[in-house]
């Protein structure tokens, strides 16, 4: 038995859509990832045997659910060197990169600030900054990558005191696969006062996070791109933050008393203030059995196999006639293979991939403004995980030259 | 050829030899309108010449150029052969066909014209309907535009 045949019999859906005539190669785990039969018991469990309201009730069921929440909660920090009074509980790294813009960073921004970000950045890391620009009167920079995707940092040395509010960069890009080395330019912002804030979403499943190593203000990621369920994910903030930061969402489980105005109200202390209205127990609890799951795994190995198996799967691409692969080798480790035909339409790519029963990703991925920084207007990308083998590619290749030969003009 | 439903001979036919295809500019006499789709990147420019006649506005010549998926060419190019001659009357007919029947929401197939037919591969890919209203929206609103 392979590591990847063992790693792939833990993913119940591949047993049930595979069969001798209908393959299932799925190469879109840059998008969402499959669920390992643990978690999946793990909230089906939460709903069968645990649910109950959190950090509402007095009764044994209401306490063990919060016990079962907060449990989580601490799983959660220390997986990504945290301590449980920094994550906040969020509906997935959109969400919580929102409330760390606009409520985390936009109320201190002063009118004539900069905020940088990354020219590689995900949608949900670009828009949140762009409008606090334009509701701040501050200004978006864009650091620039380079052919290999890495940050062109511009010189801290000529930055003034308080010309830069915010620096929000993600780790790893969902288009290049390229990792960034955020940790030189978070301790630079932190010797010039400016706030950091990092999308982990991409690098959560193949890196190992420790906040405290990295030293940002606040991070984000979403529990669905590491093989946990949707709608859950995390915002760490500093505990300076968690002190300073507005609460984005108003309503129940978060106040601590109604004044006679907005202004004379006021909010627990701690995570619970960000966390108004009905917890989500079950999203907590598997994205607890998540962390569970991929700290059981042989992490090195499987990292080792999804990077070999990336570059292989470039590599092969690259030898097609008319296929053009985006970035470099060091980029495809991340298992992220972003690539265009010559004359071939990345939609057209996708559905032959499709008709074969591969599952890869066209269009902008959520990233235009790097998509048009790269001259592309569209793009084919396959993203690899640890259920994935060399079949996967085998079937990828076959379909990338039947599309090729389809649409030869 | 792989098998696919979706890329019938008809689709590919009209992608690799698409009628009414312009390469550049369209003339002075042709209006025109552009749909596009960032999500894409497809971006396609339809020109149509209207005709006045006695008693009404007939389509006396129609083109359409620009870049985008064979999903998207394709219809383009059945589109302008499926309304090239109708007066405005009977092209809104077929505009508005065309967008129900995308959506599985016409009941009568058969007063879809023969030329659109193999779009109806379309019909079970949603993210390709997109693709297929391109064309058709732009020519909606030069039909729209010489109503007025």
């Amino acid at each position: 038995m392979t590591l990847t045949t063992s790693a792939k019999e833990a993913f119940p859906i591949f047993s049930r859509l595979e069969s001798a005539n209908t393959p299932f190669h799925y190469l879109d785990n840059a998008a969402t990832t499959h669920k390992p039969q643990c978690v999946i018991d793990a909230i089906s469990n939460a709903y069968a045997s645990d649910y109950g309201p959190v950090a509402r009730g007095l009764y044994p069921l209401a306490e063990s659910a919060t016990r079962r929440y907060e449990t989580a909660r601490e799983k959660v920090a220390e997986f990504i060197g945290a301590t449980p009074d920094t994550v906040i509980f969020t509906s997935g790294t959109t969400s919580s990169l929102n409330m760390a813009a606009d409520h985390g960073v936009k109320p201190f921004v002063e009118p004539g600030q900069e905020i940088w970000v990354g020219q590689a950045e995900h949608h949900a890391n670009y828009l949140p900054w762009l409008r606090v620009c334009e509701q701040t009167g501050a200004t978006l920079k864009i650091i620039e990558i380079d052919k290999e995707g890495k940050l062109v940092v511009p010189s801290f040395d000529a930055v003034a005191s308080g010309q830069v509010a915010c620096i929000a960069l993600s780790l790893v890009s969902n288009v290049l696969g390229c990792y960034s080395d955020v940790v030189s330019v978070i301790k630079q912002a932190k010797a010039h006062g400016i706030v950091t804030v990092v999308d982990a979403a991409q690098a959560v499943v193949s890196k190992v996070i420790d906040v405290s190593q990295i030293g940002c203000d606040f991070l984000a990621f979403s529990a669905h791109k590491m093989f946990g369920p949707t709608g859950i994910g995390i915002l760490y903030a500093s505990s300076e933050h968690i002190e300073r930061m507005h609460p984005m969402l108003l309503g129940g489980g978060m106040v601590d008393c109604i004044g006679s105005s907005y202004s004379d109200s006021s909010w627990v202390s701690g995570v619970q203030g960000f966390e108004a209205g009905s917890p989500n127990l079950a999203g907590a609890i598997g994205l607890q059995a998540a962390v569970e799951f991929i700290e059981g795994l042989e992490r090195q190995k499987l990292k080792d196999h999804v990077s070999q198996l990336a570059i292989n799967c470039a590599l092969n691409i690259r030898s097609l006639d008319g296929y053009e692969v985006i970035g470099t080798e060091e980029n495809w480790r991340s298992g992220i293979v972003t690539f265009v035909h010559d004359t071939v339409h990345p939609h057209d790519i996708a559905q032959v991939c499709a008709d074969y029963g591969v599952a890869i990703r066209a269009g902008h991925h959520c990233a235009q403004p790097l998509i048009q920084a790269l001259g592309y207007v569209a793009t084919a990308r396959a993203s690899i995980s640890i259920y994935n083998d060399h079949r996967d590619i085998d079937a990828l290749i076959h379909s990338l030259k039947e599309a090729a030969e389809m649409f030869a003009l | 050829m792989s098998n696919t439903d979706l890329y019938k001979a008809e689709l590919l036919k009209h992608f690799k030899a698409p009628q009414n295809k312009h390469q550049g500019k369209f003339p002075d006499d042709m209006q025109t309108a552009r749909g596009s789709n960032p999500q894409c990147g497809d971006d396609v420019e339809v020109g149509v010449k209207f005709s006045k006649g006695s008693d009404y506005t007939h389509i006396s010549a129609i083109g359409f150029r620009g870049r985008g998926c064979s999903v998207c060419l394709a219809a383009a190019s059945m589109m302008t052969v499926a309304v090239d001659g109708k007066d405005i009357a009977g092209a809104t007919e077929i505009s508005n066909r065309i967008k129900l029947w995308i959506d599985n929401a016409l009941e009568n197939e058969q007063c879809i014209p023969e030329v659109l037919l193999p779009l109806s591969a379309v019909k079970n890919h949603p993210a390709r309907k997109k693709c297929v209203m391109l064309s058709f929206n732009a020519l909606q609103t030069l039909l729209d535009a010489e109503r007025e």
